[in-house]
């Protein structure tokens, strides 16, 4: 979790992840976040996010996103 | 029953259609005749507010049922509503307000110097209030004030009437062949023509609007066309890549739902195009030529044979087509050797500019809006443009002027100049980049901080390229074909 903190806070480095647990609907990640964390998972995870679940749920927190990871690793 | 505006036609299905879907989210949705009932309420909330006929009222988009609800109401108390984008920063909201002269400003957040009121609060004042019972608002009454940047970069205001939006929602009905139950997603933004005028046109034909706020979230996408069983998508090129980009050939599983899929705002990649023709081979995709002066006056099936180079197809139902030569002299017959102007009139065609007479003036003539655009009618009645002068950098749909950036940046003091420009991408088609002529003690970081406090986020450059001097005219005109040039070639060297 703390290697994928540092990895939001270089794409964001304004937001702290540690708390907000409503990025998207707050407004602090915007489109083009997203899609830079969407090719940084792949890139560093080799997580290829299936489109299904890139939904604004699964974007509101740090836990919400690294759970995302972590599920699709196992599988 | 021929109506003389968007409400009239929603007032009108509330009646014949109630529990018609109007409008729905991915978590809520509103009958027609539900719908009708909260604009009806939301009127006497704004009434109560203090807002009346005549009022300039801003209203920063949310994207959601509840602006939809607040836009509507303030055209049925007569207010002029002025939408504006979501990402606006409150310094700018409130420079445009004083600009528009406004009344108030509805939005998400507070806004200083100005009386803000929230959407949220706005809302929860609902359920209290009573219908208000107003008479519908008149074809040649003011239904909006639109924000443009157009192709010139200068941001301006078309005075838009109900009669226009009537007209231009018949174009799109008449051009996509709509039918009475379509189903249409739309990602693009509500303060804008491109998706004001497709939620219109669903609401004059009494279909069905879906609403997704932008294209990233890809997966909302699926759950809509799965839960509302759209039939219809009103995309931009680059929310339309961004569906390649996230979910590869995912689309072509609701080839055999979707009847169209409109493409505005931008032109579209080759590449993306030829893939979404592979992809939808029965689905007739369409692009509209227009603009927030003059809307959908041409339209295109790029899934047909009127696809060729230039062509922007057929002009619609609402439009006249007219030709000028330089001189402003009309010209009665075009072709491939003898292109000439191209204007527009009609129903479609806008009052005029905010506060700006003589643009008005030079834009507007005998009823007919003047474009920049050469071009020519063919033998089969298409329009082949030829030619078009445009600097706007158009960044993920979000066009944004040179200019504007440029005279920011100037005002950093440790650069001697700089030219805001673009580079190409694989997923927005373009991105915003910056060519700086540093002066000593410069600091990249410093820089871009300065810039991040003055423009909104979009605007930023992605990145910054450094040369001695910058290619100009003899007027002092930047060269905006070399500057591109040279960041291409910088690129080349980089890599």
């Amino acid at each position: 979790m703390e290697e994928f903190l540092k990895l939001l806070k270089k794409i964001k480095p304004n937001v702290d992840f540690t708390k907000e647990q409503a990025l998207v609907d707050d407004g602090l990640l915007e489109s083009l976040d997203i899609i830079s964390i969407i090719s940084e998972v792949a890139e560093v995870y080799g997580v290829l996010i299936p489109s299904d679940e890139i939904i604004p749920d699964n974007f509101n927190s740090a836990e919400a996103m690294y759970e995302l990871i972590e599920d699709f690793k196992e599988n | 029953m021929k109506q003389e505006s968007v409400l009239g036609y929603i007032c009108q299905y509330a009646k014949e259609q109630p529990d018609a879907l109007a409008v729905c989210e991915l978590r809520k949705k509103v009958t027609y005749q539900e719908y009708w009932y909260l604009i009806k309420k939301m009127a006497a909330v704004l009434l109560k507010q203090g807002m009346k006929k005549g009022d300039h009222v801003l209203l920063k988009c949310t994207q959601n049922i509840n602006y939809l609800v607040i836009f509507s109401a303030l055209q049925y108390i007569r207010a002029l509503v002025i939408p504006v984008e979501k990402g606006t920063k409150p310094e700018r909201i409130t420079e445009i307000a004083e600009w528009v002269d406004a009344h108030c400003v509805i939005a998400d957040i507070d806004i200083e110097g100005i009386r803000t009121f929230q959407i949220k609060e706005l809302m929860g004042l609902i359920e209290d209030a009573e219908e208000a019972d107003l008479p519908l608002p008149q074809a040649d009454e003011r239904s909006m004030l639109l924000f443009t940047t157009g192709t010139t970069g200068q941001s301006k205001g078309v005075l838009i009437r109900h009669k226009n939006d009537v007209a231009i929602a018949e174009n799109v009905i008449e051009g996509t062949h709509m039918r009475k139950q379509n189903v249409e997603i739309i990602p693009m933004p509500l303060n804008h023509a491109y998706g004001l005028r497709r939620y219109q046109s669903d609401m004059v034909r009494g279909g069905t609007v879906c609403l997704m706020d932008g294209m990233v979230f890809v997966g909302v996408l699926w759950k809509l066309l799965d839960t509302y069983h759209a039939t219809a998508m009103a995309l931009s090129p680059a929310s339309l890549n961004m569906v390649f980009q996230l979910s590869g050939d995912r689309i072509a599983e609701y080839a055999n739902q979707l009847d169209y899929i409109q493409i505005g705002s931008a032109p579209l990649q080759e590449a993306d195009k030829q893939r979404l023709l592979q992809l939808m081979p029965q689905t007739r995709l369409y692009n509209f030529y227009g603009a927030s002066e003059a809307g959908c006056s041409c339209i295109l099936d790029f899934n047909s044979e009127d696809d060729k180079t230039g062509c922007i197809g057929r002009p619609t139902v609402n439009s006249i087509i007219r030709f000028m030569d330089e001189a402003g002299n009309p010209v009665k017959k075009t072709d491939k050797d003898h292109p000439a102007l191209l204007s527009w009139g009609g129903a479609i065609v806008m009052e005029g500019y905010y506060k700006e007479p003589e643009l008005t003036k030079d834009t507007l003539e005998d009823g007919f809006v003047k474009t920049k655009d050469m071009a020519y009618l063919d033998e089969e009645g298409r329009c082949i443009l030829v030619g078009r002068a445009d600097d706007i950098i158009n960044y993920g749909g979000s066009k944004i002027s040179p200019a504007e950036i440029e005279d920011c940046a100037r005002g950093y003091e440790k650069i001697a100049d700089c030219a805001y420009t673009s580079k190409t991408d694989p997923i927005t088609g373009e991105v915003p980049v910056m060519l700086v002529v540093k002066k000593e003690a410069y600091d990249e970081a410093e820089f871009l901080n300065y810039l991040q406090a003055r423009v909104e986020a979009y605007k930023l450059p992605r990145a910054i390229y450094y040369t001695d001097q910058l290619p100009k005219t003899f007027k002092g005109s930047l060269l905006r074909k070399e500057i591109r040039q040279y960041i291409k070639e910088s690129e080349r060297k980089d890599a």
